[in-house]
């Protein structure tokens, strides 16, 4: 069995104001999942330090955003540099998933947008497909659901780092096997 | 669950060591804590427990229910004791554990391995001790059949696992 089947994982998606997160075990398992939303920016490190405490990940998994991104703004950079300082002073070891490891890893079939991920994501995990947000129009927000999504992307991309071609055919066997259910295929 | 420095009671307290976990990253954090022995030991800590304690939360969470609807379907007025079980703060009864069982269709070995592994560990530990007593009796005698048959058990049952 490859070792990184059974790592627990918890991967965020750091935002200023929002935090979504997934824990998973190995790359098929997932644990749990979240959105939670803060009036103050120190919340973020309080839930974290709670999740790390009930799953004892091997593992936190980031985004590694780019600084010419319109991600990173000051109020993210705060938060970020809290989880990172927390993470340093418990010994939590962190690792930085990039944008493009993302992509690269739902992008067999066609070009990977979020929204495409995020439903090919619920392909692999029924338990989300009631988060999916339906396709957003050039006016609306993004869907508070979103996070779950970028983080389950991001620790899909991580463990398919480890074992690529264990994590593409796990998601083109779940995808096929739940197409015909709807909701995947577009 | 175990017993705090300032005797509370907390589910990220090891009862071996009387330090919450919770407390101590936080507190690690906040009081800006950068090496230590407080460090030191929530590592360890970190290090040595592995297995989630049940998984009551992701059965409840991939099934959709809430835990109010949950402690409806196994009789319960109130979903505080729901939650406790899904923190570990209290251990269902028999016909709790079975109800979950039920309920998620997943043996309850399954839903609770913690507490399978640390049953499983207090087991082999006193089978070893009751083998070192019985290996202690005479050969001879009334009972030397019996314990004959006890030894033989234990032998088996090694050689089954």
């Amino acid at each position: 069995m490859n070792r990184h089947e059974n790592m627990r994982v918890i991967a965020l998606d750091v935002r200023p104001r929002r935090l979504g997160y997934v824990v998973f075990e190995g790359p098929t398992r997932l644990i749990d999942w979240g959105v939670k939303r803060f009036e103050v920016e120190v919340r973020h490190v309080e839930r974290i330090v709670r999740l790390v405490a009930v799953y004892h990940p091997s593992v936190i998994l980031l985004r590694n955003v780019r600084k010419n991104s319109s991600r990173h703004t000051p109020a993210f950079r705060s938060v970020h540099r809290r989880i990172v300082n927390w993470a340093n002073s418990v010994e939590l070891p962190i690792a930085y998933v990039t944008e493009a490891a993302v992509r690269q890893t739902f992008s067999a079939s066609a070009k990977a947008t979020k929204e495409r991920i995020a439903r090919l994501i619920a392909g692999c995990f029924p338990e989300l497909a009631w988060h999916v947000p339906p396709p957003r129009k050039l006016w609306q927000s993004e869907s508070r659901s979103m996070p779950i999504f970028d983080a389950a992307a991001l620790a899909l991309a991580y463990f398919a780092k480890k074992d690529p071609m264990a994590v593409r055919k796990f998601i083109v066997e779940s995808v096929s096997f739940h197409r015909p259910l709807g909701g995947v295929a577009r | 669950m175990g017993t705090d420095e300032r005797g509370t009671k907390c589910q990220y307290t090891n009862p071996a060591r009387g330090a919450c976990l919770y407390t101590l990253s936080l507190g690690c954090w906040l009081l800006g804590l950068e090496k230590g022995r407080n460090r030191t030991l929530l590592l360890m800590e970190t290090e040595d427990i592995r297995t989630l304690s049940n998984y009551i939360r992701v059965h409840r969470k991939k099934s959709g229910l809430n835990q109010h609807e949950l402690s409806m379907l196994l009789g319960y007025i109130g979903d505080g004791q729901v939650a406790r079980h899904e923190r570990s703060l209290s251990l269902p009864t028999l016909t709790t554990a079975l109800a979950y069982e039920v309920i998620f269709r997943v043996p309850v070995a399954d839903l609770f391995p913690a507490t399978r592994e640390r049953a499983q560990q207090d087991i082999d530990e006193r089978i070893q001790a009751l083998k070192g007593a019985l290996e202690q009796r005479s050969g001879k005698g009334r009972y030397a059949p019996v314990t004959a048959r006890k030894l033989e058990w234990i032998a088996m049952r090694y050689e089954s696992t």
